[in-house]
């Protein structure tokens, strides 16, 4: 028997993409996001509360991922930002590669704040890098407060919990304090935004907090 | 969920550093895979076997080290004769 020593990461190849995607955003100062959560959290509404208050404030770009349809681009496209949807057929996340391709159809000189919608799965698209400043991960109240222990690598991975759906709160078991407290277990650094999308609650510090972010890049 | 695709990018990596002429040798390609790196080994193991069907590298068997943490990494491959190659 003979061994050929390899020691590469499987990865690798995702992670120069990711690399470059990094370099074209900061050459273009722009701040971005990855928005990860489980179907149906609120990502796209989320999107649409977003873009509503940023308007005429932030120049706003998407690229929107999904398993089939181009639905979600449909509705954010209706707000007036530039959007770029990603059919993954079946794939189960965003890869850097789909995102560097969706890059040319943006003008990334032209925008302040690029929001990549991750394909709806908690678990997946922890794993991979797409160039992002930091991943988002939204949970909504919905889903139950024992997500993050269930699901660690997302919160363990992202840098900013968006708990959605807070108007539901009294008719639901979950309890926001557990959820949080849950969350912060597995990574005790991360800000937390509570919202409701049908309501607007915590919509104004989430747009303050993505404001300033985008400030201090083009500072 | 994603098994295939890592499996895919597995074989991309060893086909860089195993000669063609050698690809019907391989009998082992060694893996570390970590406790976070979100994949199921049974299903990767599976994967494997499809990513290399009909290829010349059909004769492999995949092997895995598990660690703690993030790794997912491909750590070398075993040939059946006494040829060794640079990495």
């Amino acid at each position: 028997m003979s061994v050929i020593t390899i020691e590469r990461k499987v990865l690798e190849k995702n992670d120069t993409i990711a690399a470059q995607n990094r370099r074209a955003f900061a050459e273009a100062r722009l701040f971005v996001i990855n928005v990860v959560s489980s179907p149906g959290a609120g990502k796209t509404s989320l999107l649409e509360q977003t873009l509503t208050r940023l308007k005429g404030r932030l120049r706003v770009s998407v690229v929107e991922g999904d398993v089939q349809t181009d639905l979600d681009a449909q509705r954010v496209a209706r707000y007036g930002a530039p959007v770029v949807q990603i059919v993954t057929n079946g794939g189960c996340h965003l890869e850097a590669k789909l995102v560097q391709d969706a890059l040319a159809s943006l003008d990334l000189a032209a925008t302040d704040l690029l929001v990549i919608e991750n394909v709806g799965n908690l678990v997946c698209p922890a794993n991979y890098d797409l160039g992002e400043a930091m991943k988002v991960v939204l949970l909504s109240t919905t889903e139950g407060d024992d997500k993050p222990l269930k699901y660690p690598g997302m919160f363990r991975n992202a840098s900013v919990l968006v708990v959605n759906k807070i108007d539901l709160l009294p008719y639901l078991p979950c309890n926001i304090d557990t959820l949080i407290a849950n969350a912060r277990e597995i990574n005790p650094a991360l800000r937390v935004f509570e919202v409701s999308c049908t309501t607007g609650a915590g919509l104004d510090d989430w747009c303050s907090w993505l404001s300033a972010q985008v400030a201090a890049v083009r500072a | 969920m994603h098994e295939l695709g890592v499996a895919q990018s597995v074989l991309d990596i060893v086909r860089t550093y195993v000669p063609m002429d050698q690809a019907g040798n391989v009998r082992e390609v060694r893996l570390r895979v970590g406790d976070r790196a979100g994949v199921l080994i049974e299903s990767l193991e599976f994967c494997f076997g499809v990513a290399v069907a009909g290829t010349p590298f059909a004769g492999a068997a995949l092997a895995v080290d598990r660690v703690s943490g993030d790794d997912l990494q491909v750590v070398h491959v075993d040939l059946a004769d006494g040829q060794e190659a640079a990495s």
